[in-house]
């Protein structure tokens, strides 16, 4: 692994670390507060959330919808594509307990996604500009419920 | 960024729906940057992306399994990176009719995803060297399934071959 590799991979454990407790602040930290027009695509909206009024409206929802959430992330891959941006994708784990009445027993459900990112290098360290988060589609997932399926059989 | 910069990009993004609804993989490839060794593609049906040379194979496994392919970008979201690199995030309409599909499946299968398209300009133009789709949680496309059901309401249930028409 190269340093620029170790590098934003620290970063981005540090990034989905800030998960566990909602600290939407702490990740907010990590994105390049200069850029005018930052782009979240989080897998469960219909459409992009662009600038900063929307990504700050969306992690505020996040706090009323969800009762927990941790993730956590590997494989990560990173390219520098142009000096001072760099390209990065990884996996990233998310296991969430959603909120409702506590008469109502929940188990927590998660899943896997595959993220592209793209980053700055800002004199503070590297900073999102871009982050999309992609599972795999309703059918590739179909089959992978039917292979779990059949291996516990 | 200038409207001449956003032209190039949108250009690029418009020739490769073209080449995807005409499945031909010889000019979705003219578009990749089949130079870099690092290329990413990711679809949203694969569990893995392919890298660098195996993005040829299996695009033109893709174009020769489809009989019809739909292929519609919009809501396209430019930005030029540096000098020689774009970025464009675009939200995709896509269909696919497999080759050999079975008779009691003859519609079009498709859904709706997002993409993430980075390319750098050569001596020959822009090319495409990442390219991630990423839908909508499969939990939530599910449940907009089951919710669009429910606005046809009780009156459409599908008709049976093996049963006439019948009004209780």
């Amino acid at each position: 692994m190269n340093t620029l590799t170790q590098e934003i991979a620290a970063l981005i454990e540090h990034y989905v670390g800030y998960s566990e407790g909602m600290n939407f602040e702490g990740k907010r930290s990590l994105w390049d507060q200069d850029d005018p027009s930052p782009l979240l695509m989080p897998e469960e909206e219909s459409h992009p959330l662009i600038g900063w009024a929307a990504i700050n409206a969306y992690w505020s929802q996040s706090r009323v919808i969800m009762e927990s959430l941790k993730s956590r992330s590997a494989n990560h891959y990173v390219r520098l594509i142009a000096p001072g941006i760099a390209l990065a994708t990884y996996d990233m784990r998310w296991v969430a307990t959603l909120a409702g009445p506590a008469s109502v027993k929940r188990k927590p459900i998660a899943a896997d996604v595959r993220v592209t990112a793209l980053l700055r290098q800002k004199p503070e360290g590297w900073r999102f500009f871009h982050l999309m988060e992609g599972p795999v589609d309703l059918r590739a997932m179909a089959r992978l419920a039917a292979e779990r399926t059949a291996r516990k059989a | 960024m200038s409207s001449d910069d956003v032209t190039a990009l949108v250009d690029v993004v418009m020739a490769w729906a073209t080449a995807w609804e005409q499945r031909s993989a010889a000019r979705i490839i003219a578009l990749w940057d089949v130079s870099d060794t690092a290329s990413w593609y990711l679809p949203a049906g694969s569990a893995e992306p392919s890298l660098g040379s195996a993005v040829v194979g299996l695009i033109q496994r893709r174009c020769l399994n489809a009989a019809e392919i739909g292929y519609r970008a919009h809501h396209l979201q430019c930005r030029r990176l540096a000098p020689d690199v774009g970025l464009v995030f675009f939200e995709l309409t896509r269909s696919e009719r497999p080759v050999g599909q079975h008779h009691d499946q003859p519609h079009p299968i498709g859904d709706q995803v997002r993409v993430t398209m980075v390319m750098r300009q050569s001596e020959k133009g822009w090319r495409i060297f990442h390219y991630a789709e990423a839908p909508l949680a499969p939990l939530l496309e599910l449940q907009a399934y089951y919710e669009d059901i429910a606005i046809e309401g009780l009156n459409n249930i599908s008709q049976r071959s093996f049963v006439g028409p019948v009004t209780p």
